[in-house]
């Protein structure tokens, strides 16, 4: 054990010759790993089309309703393991955290491997599922904490930097995943995906490993080069105090944050996972003209700019929040986005691709500015003291809304089409109206994140740690 | 404790290390989206 001893916090406390610098990209490392959770679609139509199909047999591959829970399951763990584990996290510094992570991710697909070669769901469910959404929630508020004290003059930027790491990881694992599916699995299926799996797994470990050496937490008396902290009081909006964990759940402050993260999320994850569909509809060319409508192609490029918008807000917004202070963000964020999801229908009845384009990517960017601000608005709140295990029980908020923005979307679209049908509409031009209902429910959604933010005001002196 | 700023081969090893398979992921996801273009 005392080999292991060199991931306890007290044995990675940087020297004073050690660059800051060099602790982003240990975090991003990591983020870059447990983000590929994002592209885990890129499986699904491998998975289903793992056993051989034999005419006038049943057919026992595992269909998409059966792959995805796959994905919610990591998800849900996701924010589970980072609420319970967030104090542990804090005790045990960033190092320790990350080499568990890893070793979380790695036997997840390992596990994930197993289960595919013996075609077992279940273990898929436990592999990723479980396994890898431990490793996702641990992964995630593993760097924010530390970030924050290494970059105590720019945390919007230290935690933004971080943050789209994850949203990347999506854009290496899914061309990564088909690449070696194609390498390995050139004869067999089953064992194109086995073997992808298992060196993911490896790759995934290597790299995180890197994140775990890298590492450093910053002494106690630390301080940025020619940076002196703001006077107590100077801006009501930044607490030179600390509240921890187990009081910050107590505070409105906490709830109001939860509430504004959980509608952000739920407004664009529901429209980020049914962009494809989404733009075809609106776009197709039974309601614009032959010629004019959205191929699949083009579909698929259109979620792919807005994975890249969804990258670039992450850094650019939360960046922009340390000048502006994170209320002044989030109002532009929930205004502006309010707007934004407003305006959608109006666009769509123009036939104006290029703006339906423009304002979605727009949209984009401020949700994964959402996720990356909110780490430095828990700071200016509740000090740094225990913002990773505050961030991680914000994050269940997230959770929620992975499966309530979906199902809402999908949900408001199902019955949008059979009402325009029963109002004498075709299927096609039923399709493409279907989403101007829904549109309005998400910039709804806004204006109640909207109104919350507003109402966060300094967390009361009766809550702040006393030591 | 002040912290020292020089830049160092390490501090430029891992920015490349972490900036190569990002760059990469990016530049994938650039050329699928030029197709909403065509």
């Amino acid at each position: 054990m005392a080999l292991l001893s060199f991931l306890d916090r007290e044995h990675s406390i940087a020297r004073p010759d050690y660059n800051r610098w060099l602790f982003p990209p240990a975090a991003l490392a990591v983020h870059m790993c447990i983000g590929q959770a994002y592209g885990l679609s890129v499986f699904n139509i491998p998975l289903s089309k793992l056993l051989p199909v034999v005419e006038g047999q049943p057919n026992d591959n595992w269909p998409l309703t059966t792959t995805v829970w796959i994905f919610n399951i990591a998800f849900f763990v996701l924010g589970l393991s980072a609420a319970f584990f967030g104090k542990w996290v804090e005790k045990n510094g960033p190092r320790k955290t990350m080499f568990t992570s890893a070793c979380f991710f790695a036997t997840g697909f390992m596990i994930s491997a197993l289960g595919v070669h013996l075609h077992n769901i279940w273990l898929l469910y436990l592999g990723y599922g479980v396994f890898g959404g431990i490793a996702l929630g641990l992964g995630y508020i593993s760097p924010v904490s530390t970030l924050i004290k290494w970059f105590p003059d720019r945390p919007g930027m230290a935690t933004g930097m971080a943050i789209m790491g994850f949203g990347g990881g999506a854009m290496i694992g899914s061309p990564l995943a088909s690449n070696l599916m194609d390498y390995f699995g050139n004869k067999v299926q089953s064992a194109g995906v086995v073997m992808t799996l298992v060196t993911m797994g490896a790759l995934y470990f290597c790299m995180m490993m890197f994140g775990v050496f890298a590492a450093r937490v910053p002494a106690p008396d630390w301080k940025p080069e020619g940076w002196t902290p703001p006077a107590a009081g100077t801006n009501k909006m930044m607490t030179s105090a600390n509240v921890d964990a187990d009081t910050a759940i107590k505070t409105p402050q906490f709830w109001l944050l939860w509430a504004i993260l959980c509608l952000n999320v739920t407004a664009g994850i529901g429209v980020l996972s049914q962009a494809s569909p989404m733009i075809q509809e609106m776009f197709s060319e039974a309601s614009k003209g032959v010629g004019k409508g959205i191929t699949p192609a083009a579909a698929a490029g259109f979620v792919g700019l807005l994975s890249l918008f969804n990258l670039v807000g992450r850094f650019f917004w939360s960046s922009f929040s340390d000048y502006t202070g994170r209320k002044v963000i989030y109002m532009i964020y929930l205004g502006l986005g309010t707007l934004l999801y407003a305006l959608i229908p109006t666009a769509g009845q123009m036939g104006n691709a290029g703006v339906f384009v423009g304002i979605f990517c727009i949209i984009l960017s401020m949700y994964g500015a959402g996720f990356a601000t909110i780490p430095a608005y828990l700071r200016d709140m509740f000090g740094t003291m225990q913002v990773g295990a505050i961030h991680g029980r914000l994050l269940t908020a997230w959770s929620t809304a992975a499966i309530v923005g979906p199902t809402l979307l999908t949900e408001l679209r199902e019955s949008q089409i059979a009402s325009g049908k029963a109002a004498g509409l075709s299927d096609s031009l039923a399709k493409a109206s279907a989403y101007n209902t829904t549109m309005y429910i998400m910039a709804s959604l806004l204006v109640v994140g909207f109104i919350c933010n507003l109402m966060v005001k300094p967390v009361d002196e009766k809550f702040h740690f006393k030591g | 404790m002040e912290n020292k700023q020089n830049p160092s081969i390490a501090l430029i090893l891992s920015w490349v290390m972490v900036g190569i398979p990002l760059v990469w992921g990016i530049t994938q996801t650039f050329y699928k989206a030029l197709a909403l273009f065509k």
